[in-house]
């Protein structure tokens, strides 16, 4: 039967039966969409209230054809956090980011941006994006789902969070966060005002040796290489052209150094990447052999009587002749057995090195992603020390960045903070100095539950399962609730992890939210940067900051008294207010500006708070004021109170022994003045580039692990004569040159697996923008000419890799649940013949249709009706690549924790 | 004459609102309680639209649950699920395309904006809907005041929002609910609104 117009109405007409009330409620302006039986249908309401219908026809258009309006932001489809203006169509409420072009005054990025900044409004349109709360239904993991009110979702949290509260045992509730860039609400909100200090972060897969490397020897974390100013570039396994903490910006500069400036760039990485083909030369290393590269090159420096003296015995925490004993077993041949580098390209370049006056030596996550990785970058750091170019102008310096003031403080003063406490899960087992977490580690740790477990996960921006190695692993702990009894996600997409929670909160975007930004600063002037909402979050999202807020509303008491603000752009406004008056400011005409602060930093995105660059910080005059004491063993002028340090202490334990002292630093003696020296950080490191650290010497409690762990873990190899340097040095507290255990252990036919990044993709959560995906959604694993002949591999062969589990004494990890993965080859020339390397982006099971191909549930064919959208289909045909993290054990650095990513053991087979 | 057509009108401003309604968000259990007892749902059964079908061994408690479970699956993810917004469905696959930025022109153009507390976008289907709705009930405000002229303007931009761009993404998407769709009530729902809109779509101007 064919219905008519009237049998339709029909329907219509009833809407005044006492059944059908509810469903009519419409244009009830108080009504909420969600969370009560009585609800709206949207309202419209008139451009102008106070036209007639056929006025308002023809009224203004308040959208009109082509306005954008430019809003100065901040990218985070990085870490590199570059100035950006978005554009944007429409309102605020309503409106859409049209584009993203790099902010000209940034003087970071300079008006340039990157492929994946400006992808960065796919993320937000994202159509697999996670837009309401939402409830997991049936089992764990099961992918059944009910969208619920934000009410009903922070009812929940905060019943489940009162219940450790309540019990004292505010640790029991564990935050774990990505990417965040709002340390000061995290510490407000879990450490002072919950009192929870179980807080892991995910530095750990990408830095942590490099961080914990620098803050042994340099001091505060982040080295910044002046490549505009330099005369030479040493680059150990870093990729700035395609990924880094800095990209567009470094690589900008690099690319300026080189081809601009003709400043000669030597790579040594086990792949030709970008960054290696733009290089004046290339040198396929052998992974985790650079330390014994570097060190051949000191050798050299040190015998040729090339080294700047003066900086070595003023700055140094070592003398010309220790340096020279210690460096006596790496000669170039040494170097050259171990890396597969020529001993006369080591020595000749480290000649030139030396004479480049500036060099700067460039390290990251290739060089760092090792069983050595921390002696490495201790390495790199000494090379740069010997011939002077720390902390001066093309050379490799401390960052400068800009300060905020973060109001927080003041409400913490004035309400109190709570007493905190922490579960021992974050930082892993038997590590010598995890300064920045082994977070890679805490599903395991939380698993072993020996050290307690969380009964509230929370995680933000955050993806475990995907991000950490021996994903299988991480699964079966995420889904096990006698082991993790609830779980929280907060976050954009539906991660491989929050597919697994129990309820997820739709975080904004990046373009969607406010932040205080101060990154590294790479033009070495001083500045702040903002993050401004472009639009209002999509749908039902909300900016984490305002879930804080209004979770504290829920928890009540000084939980909601120290979280204080009703929305965060109130926080903000006092923050740029505070931080104006503090440090004053510049604008981007190099005035002071004489306006309001925050109006200026929401129009321009930037106030600048130095003009001149900081070079030579070091050499700053430090006074001493009331209530600093002068450390005899180290030199260091601190200020004991400020630390917290008690007289007692000072006395009977000293700058070193005591408790954080480092937070009350104030200079370095060096001769008969003191200094603003190398800050230090996060140990209690002197004022001098601690090339010898006592750190990893005995009789320190991180020595005295030290010598617990490595010695044991290296027996057998310690034994060889060419080794025989390591037992002595392994007490020195200078760094060496630590072979790994598995690749001494490895055979001749079996390779070394290795992870990189691509310039198009960021570590794991781009994949769902769109035009990124279009770019680069497939990962065959390269594979060198000669090794796949060998092995009777072609091009575009399927290959099966597996993991080759290496046993020794106490090596801290256990193999991965799954041990081969099949992927496709590409076989080139572009990588060292030992090893197969893949790129880690790949391989999604989940984060939407562009990462995983999986729009559609699990059966979806690809034939669907969908198919009448006039969507670019291409990425229902890609290949989504395979995840090398599978078979990646979660092995960690024995001494920063960091996560060894570089070196698992594999076969490589035809299949 | 005009009492009538204002009548029917009216009835299809709140049919749409109904459906809006429907699409936007999942049925509770005091309205699954109130409906099923209710004329709407004799009015539908009559029409072989019967959305509690199969579900009447359950308790409304259990029934929303189950609903909003099927809701969930079809409109919001993850697993199979299509956004039910034309920028999705018809466009370029992203949220807020060029097919949200038409809607959105089409609704200035009317001299309406969307409230800016409303969190849906302005072309998921039931924002459409309401938009619909409004329209119609502007054209009865002009018909009650005797703005023959402004009732034909608002017909005519109802008309043509709906062909272009609500009756483009119903069958789309209704065809995708008849194929994934766990219970009946998505799928009865949507090929009403479906067959509805292709019969109002064709009310001569």
């Amino acid at each position: 039967m064919k219905f008519t117009r009237r049998h339709f109405l029909k329907i219509g007409g009833t809407s005044t039966a006492a059944g059908i009330a509810p469903l009519f409620l419409a244009n009830d302006a108080d009504a909420g969409l969600y969370g009560s039986d009585a609800v709206a249908t949207p309202n419209f309401r008139r451009a102008d209230q106070n036209a007639l219908p056929e006025v308002a026809m023809n009224g203004p258009s308040v959208h009109e054809t082509g306005e954008r309006t430019c809003v100065p932001t901040s990218c985070l489809q990085c870490v590199a956090i570059c100035g950006v203006n978005a554009y944007r169509e429409g309102d605020q409420a309503h409106g859409r980011i049209a584009k993203l072009e790099g902010n000209p005054y940034s003087p970071n990025n300079m008006g340039m941006t990157c492929a994946k900044g400006q992808a960065g409004m796919n993320q937000t349109y994202d159509p697999d994006r996670i837009i309401y709360p939402l409830k997991r239904v049936g089992k764990r993991g099961e992918g059944k789902w009910k969208r619920i009110s934000w009410d009903e979702a922070l009812n929940e949290v905060a019943e489940k969070m009162k219940e450790p509260l309540d019990a004292g045992h505010p640790e029991e509730i564990m935050f774990h966060y990505g990417r965040s860039r709002i340390k000061p609400w995290v510490k407000n909100f879990f450490n002072a005002a919950l009192g929870t200090k179980t807080i892991g972060n995910h530095t750990s897969i990408c830095e942590t040796g490099k961080w914990t490397g620098q803050e042994l020897v340099f001091g505060k974390h982040y080295d910044v290489n002046d490549f505009p100013n330099t005369n030479m570039i040493l680059n150990f396994g870093c990729n700035p052209l395609e990924a880094h903490t800095a990209h567009s910006y470094i690589a900008q500069r690099l690319v300026d150094a080189v081809v601009e400036g003709d400043v000669k760039l030597v790579t040594f990485d086990v792949r030709a990447s970008n960054t290696a083909s733009l290089s004046s030369e290339w040198h396929p290393i052998k992974p985790g052999s650079d330390a014994a590269v570097i060190l051949a090159m000191c050798k050299v420096i040190m015998d040729e009587g090339l080294y700047n003296e003066k900086f070595i015995n003023d700055w140094t925490s070592t003398d010309v002749a220790e340096l020279k004993a210690h460096l006596a077993p790496f000669t170039p041949e040494f170097a050259e057995e171990e890396s597969g580098i020529d001993a006369k390209v080591i020595r000749k370049l480290a000649i030139e090195y030396a004479n480049a006056k500036p060099g700067t030596c460039l390290t990251y996550r290739g060089f760092v992603g090792h069983y050595n990785g921390t002696y490495a970058e201790m390495t790199a750091k000494m090379l740069d020390a010997i011939c002077g170019y720390i902390g001066i102008k093309g050379g490799t310096n401390p960052k400068p960045s800009g300060k905020w003031e973060d109001p927080f403080k003041a409400i913490q003063k004035k309400v109190g903070v709570a007493k905190t406490a922490k579960l021992n899960i974050v930082d892993g087992e038997n590590l010598v100095v995890p300064t920045h977490h082994a977070s890679h580690r805490v599903l395991e740790m939380i698993k072993s539950g020996e050290q307690g477990r969380p009964k509230v996960y929370f995680t933000y921006t955050y993806n475990p399962a995907y991000v950490s190695g021996d994903c299988a692993e991480n699964i079966e702990i995420l889904k096990d609730e006698s082991l993790i009894p609830y779980y929280v996600a907060c976050d954009v997409a539906m991660s491989e992890s929050a597919e697994l929670a129990d309820l997820i909160l739709p975080d904004s975007t990046y373009l969607e939210r406010w932040t205080s930004e101060s990154p590294q600063s790479y033009s070495f002037t001083k500045f702040i940067q903002v993050r401004q909402p472009v639009t209002d979050p999509l749908g039902e999202a909300k900016d984490f900051q305002q879930i804080l807020l209004d979770l504290s509303k829920k928890l009540g008491g000084n939980i909601e008294k120290l979280m204080h603000y009703d929305d965060v752009e109130e926080y903000y406004r006092e923050a740029v207010a505070k931080t104006y008056d503090k440090y004053g400011g510049y604008g981007v005409d190099g005035e002071p500006i004489t306006g309001d602060p925050w109006d200026y930093i929401t129009k321009y995105g930037f106030i600048y708070q130095t003009l001149e660059p900081h070079w030579e910080t070091h050499l700053k005059e430090a006074k001493q004021g009331d209530g600093d004491v002068v450390d005899k063993e180290t030199g260091v002028l601190w200020n004991p109170k400020k630390a917290h340090v008690s007289d007692a202490d000072v006395k009977a334990k000293g700058y070193r022994g005591s408790k954080s002292a480092y937070k009350g630093y104030k200079g370095q003696k060096v001769g008969n003045k003191f200094y603003a020296g190398f800050k230090p950080d996060k140990v209690n490191k002197s004022g001098l580039i601690e090339v010898k650290t006592p750190f990893l010497q005995p009789g320190t409690k991180t020595g005295d692990k030290l010598q617990e762990i490595i010695p044991v873990q290296l027996d057998s190899i310690m034994n060889e004569p060419k080794y025989s340097y390591l037992s002595e040095h392994l007490k020195s507290g200078l760094p060496t040159y630590v072979p790994i255990p598995e690749h001494v252990m490895k055979t001749d036919d079996e390779l070394i697996m290795i992870s990189y990044k691509v310039a198009v993709q960021i570590h794991s959560r781009s994949q769902n923008c769109k035009y990124l995906s279009e770019l680069y959604h497939d990962n065959p694993a390269w594979l060198n000419t000669a090794t796949a002949r060998k092995l009777n591999i072609k091009d575009g062969d399927t290959v099966k890799v597996s993991y080759v589990d290496k046993q020794y004494p106490e090596r801290a990890y256990a193999p991965p649940r799954r041990t081969s993965i099949t992927i496709p080859v590409r076989v080139t020339e572009m990588i060292h013949p030992d090893v197969v390397g893949i790129s880690m982006h790949c391989g999604h099971w989940a984060y939407g249709r562009y990462a995983s191909g999986k729009p559609v549930g699990g059966n979806y064919t690809g034939e669907s009706v969908c198919d009448m959208s006039n969507e670019t289909k291409d990425w229902k045909t890609w290949n989504y690549g395979e995840h090398p993290n599978w078979i990646i054990p979660n092995a960690p650095d024995p001494i920063s924790g960091q996560w060894r990513s570089n070196d698992t053991v594999v076969t490589v087979e035809r299949v | 004459m005009k009492q009538i057509e204002t009548t029917e009108l009216t009835k299809a401003a709140m049919l749409y609102r109904f459906l809006s309604h429907r699409l936007l968000n999942e049925p509770t259990a005091t309205e699954i309680r109130e409906f099923a007892v209710g004329d709407t749902c004799k009015s539908l059964i009559d029409m072989n639209c019967d959305l509690l079908e199969g579900l009447s061994t359950y308790t409304p408690e259990d029934q929303a649950e189950m609903l909003a479970v099927d809701y969930c699956k079809l409109f919001i993810g993850p697993g199979t699920h299509l956004s039910p917004h034309e920028s999705v469905v018809l466009g370029d696959g992203q949220h807020m395309g060029d097919c949200a930025k038409k809607v959105m022109d089409t609704y200035s153009e009317a001299g309406f904006v969307l409230d800016p507390s409303e969190r849906s976008m302005p072309d998921h289907i039931g924002v459409e809907l309401a938009f619909v709705a409004t329209l119609l009930e502007n054209e009865v405000e002009c018909l009650e005041r005797e703005d023959d002229f402004g009732a034909e303007k608002f017909r005519e931009l109802r008309i043509n929002f709906l062909t272009d761009h609500v009756a483009k993404v119903l069958p789309v998407l209704t065809d995708y609910v008849l194929e994934y769709a766990e219970y009946p009530f998505y799928k009865k729902l949507l090929r009403f609104t479906r067959d509805w809109i292709e019969v109002d779509k064709e009310v001569e101007i």
